[in-house]
């Protein structure tokens, strides 16, 4: 099994490592001289400062009004039992697994200029223009944000409070403890390794953030992430892109050192996971649900409802089919741009591709992680985080000039896409298996063995059934996150094989009704597929399996 | 001092609890005392304020407790898995009712030298409370449930996780502990030594009803159903044939008890030569301090503990036996 973890640890090597390093040498030593000029721009430099200033501060107000919200909201799921509980936190998490694009899309769709919303208002009270505009405001970045990651955080935060003895909160009570000294001095305390991994997490997302900020900010904003895509495509400027990608991920990593540790704190005991929920019996407890039933509704499924509506009614004063019909025809009828359909059937594929790799070499290296004792194992666990954190441009870009020539030439193979996807999938698949190893109970380990089951056997008869829920949620996630994944695939995906990303992002940025709504249909249709297969996640997701 | 009134409470229509009433004196320890599932912690958690009654009114010294949140009753809690907060060490988790009553720091730190040598754990202020074995845990527990000086202390338990030989000195210290602070206490097991040990006064609950109340030895030496007789290990139950003239015929004599059920209390039971009744013995086992004998008498199993360093009998052996006839008790079947 240890022999196995090569692997794993060859691909991460081969296709992450590689590439990032040939690309951070071409841009930081062109002459095989190690020259720090960039980073010495870049520190000098306003524009620059501004630009890490807003990545970060753009990061931290997300990450606190995702926990804001997402804290009393996991309150009040752990503590009430009311009908849907379990359908709402299920649409909840949607989110999660949609495309960028996607979400571009059913915001505009919602509050954009030619959103349900706004076209609701203009008839209403017969105006001239759209009232709300929100579109390029950092409101909207906020908003996108906190649409992607509350279900991060609220899933994280239920399932460490609801493993928690509800007999400590009442001790609390018994002793004197009320209201906000019951939040201050117990609850929260008790939530603190949850809460720092939820916020590590968050933080980690949105610092990366790069569809949202570039469809829905526009050019008056830029993350890291944005600046390095704008430095590589339109001022070609690798020193500055490597720079600035390698400031992107030292400061990842220290992140996800502190979110993979306090992962391992976070010890959500399955068994222990009491059922403390209980139907609200006055009418502060009714009031909260109401309150979060509104937060859900009004900020997750409003904007993915509008997106369906959008995609029948956009140009028209009626209902139409015509956005789904004009699908399948080639718009420029040119022999480059494939029909929108077809992109979501190259989507399909790299996604079973991604899917598989992913899966298989996921569970390798959660068993590693698994069983590892040693510190130097278990500084893998953030490094195999890293692809998530590292610019998907600068992978993308990576794998441009690295894989091209020998010793590995994959120059315009089909198969760069899905290994670019492996690698920001698997992530997904480590966590979603490692809890549930690691709370296989010791014993039963002890008890195979001793009934003579040792090594393959272990494995395939005793440990592989009780993680095959966390191999489906694996699985699941791997799906999504190729389905949606945009960056990288911008990069690598050769003209005539678009991703159904890359093709609503190209809809999306032409003029015309008839784009407009042709990208809403394939947002409508990605999402479709993206929540049959998050409909996979929840029917094997068991309390507490997955940490995402 | 304390009384709880006709408690009723179910559960999504099972009930819990069936118009259940006690009271408890200053100074007294009373015993919950029934199987799991009997209603007992239901009705610590009524009263402790954790849960609130379907109807019936709990009541300390003429005060009505009904609407007082259990944040404001003033009781001491201790629970099964004592609940000590993780992310607070020793001293932390003693005087954490005290900071919530915003107690001036000194008179904190000296009510927690008072309360940790109460419990014998001086020294251990600064100890993380995953560092400790079960036994500290316990007394930090207390330390921690009496450091506020509650009206009534309540305990869920206490001994619960702990092996059987630290569980019987615990007892012990645990009843002089609260013996010495004088305080009116109700404690919840299901362990029938503990209780006896413990208690000025044993609750037996059945059910989600109580089925007797009276001090330990009473209860012991008179159990007065079937299924209190049971519970306390006491399996010699006998159904009378009929009764006539008061006196109750068996298939083993006829005793002068007025009941259609009988205990034959394994206290009155006595080997005897071979002038007594006679009886083939089943089963011998070795306890420590005695044997456990059971014997087929008349078809009857009867079940009683001889004193000696050894017994010169085995399995199918036929022996004589003496029943000591004011020790053959009255039943109500439950």
């Amino acid at each position: 099994m240890k022999w196995l973890a090569i692997v794993p640890l060859a691909f991460i090597g081969v296709f992450y490592f590689y590439p990032i390093i040939t690309i951070m040498s071409a841009g930081l030593a062109p002459d095989g001289i190690l020259s720090l000029r960039a980073f010495e721009t870049i520190f000098a430099s306003d524009y620059y400062r501004k630009v890490l200033a807003f990545t970060a501060g753009q990061a931290a107000l997300s990450t606190v009004i995702t926990i804001v919200l997402a804290l009393p909201s996991a309150y009040i799921f752990v503590r009430y039992r009311f009908r849907g509980k379990t359908l709402l936190l299920a649409l909840a998490t949607l989110p999660f697994v949609l495309p960028t694009v996607v979400v571009a899309a059913a915001f505009s769709s919602l509050i954009g200029a030619r959103g349900v919303v706004n076209a609701l208002l203009i008839s209403i009270f017969r105006l001239s223009e759209p009232p709300i505009q929100l579109e390029r405001t950092l409101t909207i970045i906020l908003i996108a944000h906190v649409f992607y990651n509350y279900a991060v955080a609220l899933r994280i935060l239920i399932s460490s409070w609801a493993s928690q003895s509800p007999r400590l909160e009442e001790a609390a009570r018994m002793m004197g403890a009320s209201g906000w000294r019951l939040w201050w001095f117990v609850r929260l305390p008790l939530l603190r390794p949850a809460l720092i991994a939820a916020s590590s997490l968050v933080f980690t997302f949105t610092f990366t953030s790069f569809g949202v900020i570039l469809i829905l900010g526009g050019s008056r904003f830029a993350t890291l992430e944005v600046e390095i895509y704008q430095q590589v495509t339109g001022l070609l400027n690798l020193p500055i892109a490597s720079a600035l990608s390698l400031i992107q991920i030292m400061f990842m990593f220290i992140l996800l050192v502190f979110y993979t540790g306090s992962q391992r704190r976070v010890a959500v005991d399955q068994q222990a996971a009491a059922t403390i929920a209980r139907p609200p019996r006055t009418w502060r407890g009714k009031l909260s649900i109401v309150g979060v039933l509104l937060l859900i509704g009004g900020l997750l499924i409003a904007p993915m409802l509008a997106l369906i509506v959008r995609s029948f009614t956009a140009g028209t004063d009626g209902f139409t089919f015509d956005h789904y019909a004009r699908l399948s025809i080639n718009p420029r009828d040119s022999v480059l741009y494939a029909p929108p359909l077809e992109a979501m059937a190259n989507s399909l594929v790299f996604a079973a591709i991604t899917t598989v790799l992913a899966v298989i070499m996921g569970s390798i290296m959660a068993y590693l992680l698994y069983r590892a004792r040693s510190t130097v194992v278990r500084l893998l666990d953030p490094l195999l985080m890293l692809p998530l954190a590292t610019s998907a441009v600068t992978l993308g870009f990576g794998f441009l000039i690295a894989l091209d020539e020998p010793p590995i030439n994959l120059r315009s193979s089909l198969l760069l896409i899905p290994i670019a996807h492996t690698l920001v999938a698997m992530p997904f698949v480590v966590r979603s298996i490692l809890p549930a190893l690691r709370s296989i109970n010791p014993s039963i380990e002890d008890a195979a063995r001793s009934l003579g089951a040792s090594g393959w056997r272990l494995w395939w008869q005793i440990q592989l059934p009780l993680i095959a829920r966390g191999l489906f949620v694996g699985a699941a996630f791997a799906f999504t996150v190729s389905m949606g994944e945009f960056g990288a695939s911008a990069f690598i995906a050769r003209p005539d094989t678009p991703t159904a990303p890359i093709v609503i992002f190209r809809l999306l940025g032409q003029p015309g009704a008839t784009n407009y709504g042709g990208a809403l249909a394939m947002s409508a249709i990605l999402m479709m597929v993206c929540a049959i297969a998050f409909i996979g996640i929840e029917r094997f997701r068991s309390a507490g399996i997955g940490e995402f | 001092m304390f009384r709880a009134e006709y408690i009723t409470r179910s559960f999504d229509a099972k009930p819990a609890l069936s118009a259940v009433s006690l009271s408890v004196k200053a100074g007294e320890i009373v015993c919950l005392l029934g199987p799991s599932g009997c209603g007992k912690t239901t009705l610590l958690r009524i009263i402790a304020g954790l849960e609130t009654p379907d109807s019936g009114e709990v009541w300390f010294a003429d005060q009505r407790m009904n609407t007082i949140p259990a944040h404001r009753r003033d009781f001491g809690l201790m629970f099964q898995d004592y609940a000590l907060f993780p992310h607070l060490n020793v001293a932390q988790n003693v005087v954490f009712g005290l900071k919530m009553r915003g107690m001036a720091r000194d008179e904190q730190a000296a009510r927690l030298r008072t309360m940790l040598e109460l419990v014998g754990l001086t020294s251990f202020e600064r100890r993380d409370v995953s560092s400790l074995s079960g036994g500290e845990r316990q007394r930090v527990a207390l330390a921690r449930a009496l450091a506020t000086q509650p009206r009534l202390l309540l305990l869920d338990e206490p001994l619960g996780a702990l092996d059987a030989a630290l569980k019987d000195r615990l007892a012990v210290e645990l009843r002089a502990i609260i013996k010495s602070v004088q305080l009116p206490t109700i404690y919840v097991t299901h362990d029938q030594r503990e209780a006896f040990a413990v208690a000025d006064r044993v609750i037996i609950m059945n059910a989600g009803q109580i089925v007797q109340a009276d001090t330990p030895s009473a209860i012991y030496h008179h159990p007065q159903t079937a299924f209190v007789a049971r519970f306390l290990g006491m399996n010699n139950i006998v159904h009378v044939e009929r009764v006539e003239d008061g006196h109750a015929i068996t298939p083993i004599g006829t005793f002068s008890v007025d009941a259609p059920l009988l205990l034959f209390h394994p206290d009155g039971i006595t080997l005897s030569d071979a002038s007594g009744m006679r009886a083939v013995v089943r089963d011998v086992v070795f306890l420590g301090d005695a044997f456990r004998i059971t014997v087929d008498c008349a078809g009857i199993l009867l079940t009683f503990k001889h004193n000696a360093r050894a017994v010169p009998m085995r399995a199918g052996d036929t022996i004589g036996i003496a029943i000591d006839s004011a020790s053959v008790l009255p039943l109500t079947s439950d």
